[in-house]
């Protein structure tokens, strides 16, 4: 008889404040409603009412928006296939807690934590084991509701690590980019996944640019010959000069047996072990320098911190101070929630959502009601 | 409309392990998706172009079902894990491959089993969807209208698209279920043995024929 009532209520409403709480529900919280839910007749009464943020909040507030909405935001960006369907792992839970409002402060926590900040996540007060995913696979399975009750942000990320930056130095992530490779990986997806933009992009096209920060394990002419020379001063150097002298910032961290290590004061042996031109670059410490700061990668970042650095952390405040971070939040949730990339005529659009974002406290909750309220998102408001 | 009815002979013939030619399937995604091919192009399904986020989808399912038995939420997400290889993650509908069609069906068919076993153990009057459909056994029940008369399909369709897609059924569309009922029963005869099946089968059928249509998998 419950049930008959609240849909009674609902029926009650216009359907157009129905349809619009399905809709805004559906795109911040990911999932639709039973047409009973109390929650639709509270957002569609609130849009009845123009009261447009109280309604989003509503989704806000819900588990949904936390374990549907967000796992779909955070789990492309954890994995190198870049797929939503993945299990549970530490840098998705890590994202949601983040997004948790701080219990000390009342506040949201900032979205640059998520690159800068020296934080882990407890699952029902025990840590995460380092050298397996078994806690919140087992979770993940058992479809465990994640809040802040059972879910909760604990500092240090790890014991004697000072150079934790946020989920670029959780286990997924050097398991996903420090595994193998040269650890240039983890500059290639750090800036894919907070900046919004591919090594084939800000590659430095310019040839004026220097190569003094190629390594070793960079053949200078590919293939042998004229050839393989050209190939190597017109493409080669334009990507690995601008990456290489990034990627030093993860000299010292590795992914082994399983588990993430950090090895102060020692470059991971993997860096310096191939040989293809000896004259290259030699890592010798995690001392960084940002050499994509030319041409269109000035605008295309908008740095606007120290351009130099040691480690990881610092690497994750540059990225977090640059203008791309906020905007390619905005990108990503636009996308997210309007199910559509911007177009090229929506700019001053996204700039006024980033710098809101910004003067908001980087509130990813907030960016996401912005988003859902904007005009050219849901027409909720309409 | 009649690509609905096929489809919703398609769904039963899929669950009882029937074999269907890709071509056919092929055919049926195509009209499907675009509506032409067709004089009578389906209703239930919009032409817009819908956007899919399918783990979202079937989460979608189970809230707007109100299907709250934990052994029917894990039946249906090993169906999902069993087939999301065939769906894609995101993107379109108009991307749905004709296997990735085949799979959605079969992902709706599993919610709609459990819907419809939810509603058949439910009163009348408590029922959200298949308020007057008779599921109890009975041998004297012996004819499609004993079991769900053609008001009780009329609303149940009603009822689905409310559920499902958030909006009434047309009066056209309230017909072409009662149609697509008549139809799940083609030379099936009822019998005291296989009554309360026949009336489970025309639930299940017109239910995934809402659930999986593209209107409904927006989200």
């Amino acid at each position: 008889m419950v049930g008959l009532n609240l849909m009674l209520s609902v029926q009650g409403l216009g359907d157009n404040s129905v349809e619009k709480a399905q809709r805004l529900y559906a795109r911040i919280a990911g999932v639709k409603l039973n047409s009973n839910s109390p929650i639709l007749a509270e957002m569609a009464s609130l849009i009845e009412q123009k009261r447009y943020s109280e309604a989003a909040n509503k989704a806000l507030d819900s588990n949904d928006y936390y374990n549907i909405s967000l796992f779909q935001y955070f789990a492309p960006l954890s994995n190198r296939a870049e797929v939503s369907d993945v299990s549970l792992n530490d840098f998705i839970v890590m994202g949601i807690a983040n997004t948790f409002t701080d219990p000390a402060t009342g506040k949201d926590r900032p979205y640059t934590n998520l690159v800068d900040g020296d934080f882990r996540v407890q699952l029902n007060n025990q840590d995460l084991a380092s050298n397996n995913n078994t806690a919140l696979t087992n979770a993940f399975n058992a479809r465990t509701i994640l809040t802040p009750l059972n879910l909760t942000i604990v500092t240090p990320q790890r014991v004697n690590f000072p150079d934790a930056a946020g989920l670029l130095t959780t286990r997924q992530f050097l398991q996903e980019h420090a595994t193998a490779g040269t650890n240039r990986r983890l500059v290639h997806y750090a800036f894919r996944e907070f900046l919004c933009t591919d090594i084939k992009e800000w590659r430095d096209a310019d040839l004026s640019i220097s190569d003094e920060f190629v390594t070793r394990d960079v053949n200078r002419s590919p293939g042998g010959g004229a050839a393989g020379f050209n190939q190597y001063q017109t493409e080669c150097r334009t990507c690995h000069q601008v990456q290489d002298s990034l990627r030093n910032a993860f000299a010292y961290h590795d992914f082994v047996n399983n588990a993430p290590v950090y090895m102060p004061g020692r470059v991971a042996p993997k860096i310096n072990r191939n040989i293809e031109f000896q004259g290259g670059f030699v890592v010798q410490n995690d001392s960084w320098e940002n050499k994509a700061t030319r041409n269109g990668n000035a605008n295309r970042f908008g740095w606007r911190g120290p351009l130099t650095g040691n480690g990881a952390k610092s690497l994750g405040a540059m990225i977090a101070k640059s203008e791309r971070f906020a905007s390619c939040a905005v990108e990503r949730v636009f996308k997210h929630v309007c199910l559509r990339a911007m177009d090229s005529s929506e700019g001053t659009l996204k700039q006024t959502l980033a710098r809101n974002f910004e003067a908001d406290g980087y509130s990813l909750r907030g960016l996401f009601r912005s988003v859902a309220l904007s005009p050219s998102c849901l027409q909720v408001g309409e | 409309m009649s690509s609905i009815i096929s489809i919703l002979v398609l769904i039963l013939l899929t669950s009882t392990g029937c074999k269907i030619e890709s071509k056919f399937l092929d055919g049926i995604a195509q009209r499907e998706i675009s509506g032409r091919g067709n004089n009578n192009p389906p209703r239930v399904i919009s032409a817009v172009k819908a956007p899919l986020r399918f783990r979202s989808l079937v989460e979608s399912w189970i809230r707007q079902a109100d299907i709250t038995n934990n052994t029917d939420i894990n039946n249906i997400y090993m169906q999902f894990n069993a087939l999301k290889n065939q769906l894609p993650q995101e993107g379109t509908a108009t991307e749905l491959t004709s296997s990735g069609f085949q799979a959605l069906f079969v992902v709706a068919g599993q919610v709609c089993g459990a819907l419809k076993n939810k509603e058949a153990a439910l009163t009348a009057q408590n029922r959200q969807v298949f308020k007057n459909f008779n599921f109890t056994p009975n041998a004297t029940l012996l004819t499609r209208e004993a079991l769900a008369s053609d008001q009780a399909i009329r609303d149940a369709a009603n009822n689905l698209l409310l559920v499902f897609v958030g909006r009434s059924a047309s009066e056209a569309e309230k017909t072409e279920f009662v149609r697509a009922a008549a139809q799940v029963l083609f030379g099936v005869s009822i019998t005291a043995q296989n009554n309360t099946k026949a009336v489970s089968d025309i639930a299940v059928v017109l239910c995934t024929a809402v659930v999986s249509s593209i209107e409904a998998i927006s989200i």
